[in-house]
């Protein structure tokens, strides 16, 4: 029967709780950094709509095609 | 009509994901959506004004083309079946039941009567889309193969009597790549030599000269001496 190497067991395990204890953003911080996004100036001021569903009616009624701007809230 | 999209990471914040679900992979992305919210154009090289009123005129040719059919100009309908399929927006089999319908719209163009110019716009467009057709077909089998080697090679197996049987190979290089690098893979598992040595002379030969498949050609010739050692 194969046995396993204890020391790779081992360095498994620690990547293992590296992973479990590493920092995640917790949701509250997350939607602070969605606010913030929303609050900057090219967002108040730029006139883009910001709801996917608001956006598509809109362009629908208007006959127009949607220029989408693609960006985060979660990282700089 | 400007629509900020802004990826959180919140769990079930409404289409977070919508990025990846349009082939985007990377921030800022910027893109191009009809009003149904499918892909139209993405952005891409140099972010100059000139650069996107270029694709923003792409953009509206491409609506007015829709606009047009909408309203009932069917001279437009292959026209625009070609520019959705050159976009990638249509399944194989969604291309497939166009065709269906459009070939319909021209039976009844070419009965009405109309001149040479009407049955030379006609016959271009079929022409220009049985080309086609094989390219989304080739697309379509790799992408439905995933992760499944088996499917894989059943791709392969498919494009190979596209090719032998039929004398049909795409245009796209990028579907030519796929659809001779297939073949070779097929070739590779049934262990005919003979037939991988044909497809490498014809991956060489179509896109040899391109430096972003000199990597595969690489692999290719390398596998190829393996068999002779």
């Amino acid at each position: 029967m194969k046995t396993i190497n204890p020391l790779r067991g081992l360095l498994a395990l620690l990547a293992l709780s590296a992973v479990s204890v590493a920092p995640t953003a917790a949701p509250q911080d997350l939607q602070r950094k969605y606010r913030q996004k929303l609050s900057k100036d090219f967002v108040r001021f730029g006139g883009w709509e910001t709801d996917y569903d608001a956006a598509r009616a809109r362009a629908k009624k208007q006959d127009k095609v949607l220029f989408v701007y693609f960006s985060r809230s979660y990282s700089p | 009509m400007p629509f900020l999209h802004v990826t959180t990471h919140i769990p079930n914040h409404p289409y977070d994901d919508l990025l990846r679900k349009k082939g985007g992979t990377g921030f800022p992305t910027l893109m191009f959506l009809d009003p149904e919210g499918n892909k139209l154009l993405k952005l891409s090289g140099r972010r100059t004004v000139k650069a996107f009123e270029e694709q923003l005129g792409n953009t509206e040719d491409y609506m007015g083309l829709v606009r047009k059919v909408r309203d009932g100009d069917n001279s437009l309908a292959g026209r625009l079946l070609i520019k959705q399929i050159e976009l990638d927006m249509l399944s194989y089999s969604e291309v497939q039941k166009r065709v269906e319908s459009l070939n319909k719209i021209y039976a009844k163009e070419l009965k009405k009567g109309g001149g040479s110019t009407m049955r030379a716009r006609i016959e271009a467009e079929k022409k220009h889309l049985a080309g086609l057709l094989i390219d989304v077909k080739v697309r379509s089998l790799v992408t439905k193969a995933g992760r499944d080697d088996k499917k894989h090679v059943d791709a392969g197996k498919q494009f190979l009597e596209m090719w032998k049987k039929e004398g049909r190979v795409p245009k796209g290089d990028a579907e030519r790549y796929e659809f001779w690098r297939h073949i070779a893979h097929y070739a590779d598992v049934e262990r005919d030599k003979q037939l991988f040595t044909e497809v490498v002379g014809e991956f060489r030969k179509s896109l040899g000269q391109d430096r972003n498949y000199s990597r595969m050609l690489g692999l290719l010739e390398r596998r190829l001496t393996e068999w002779d050692e």
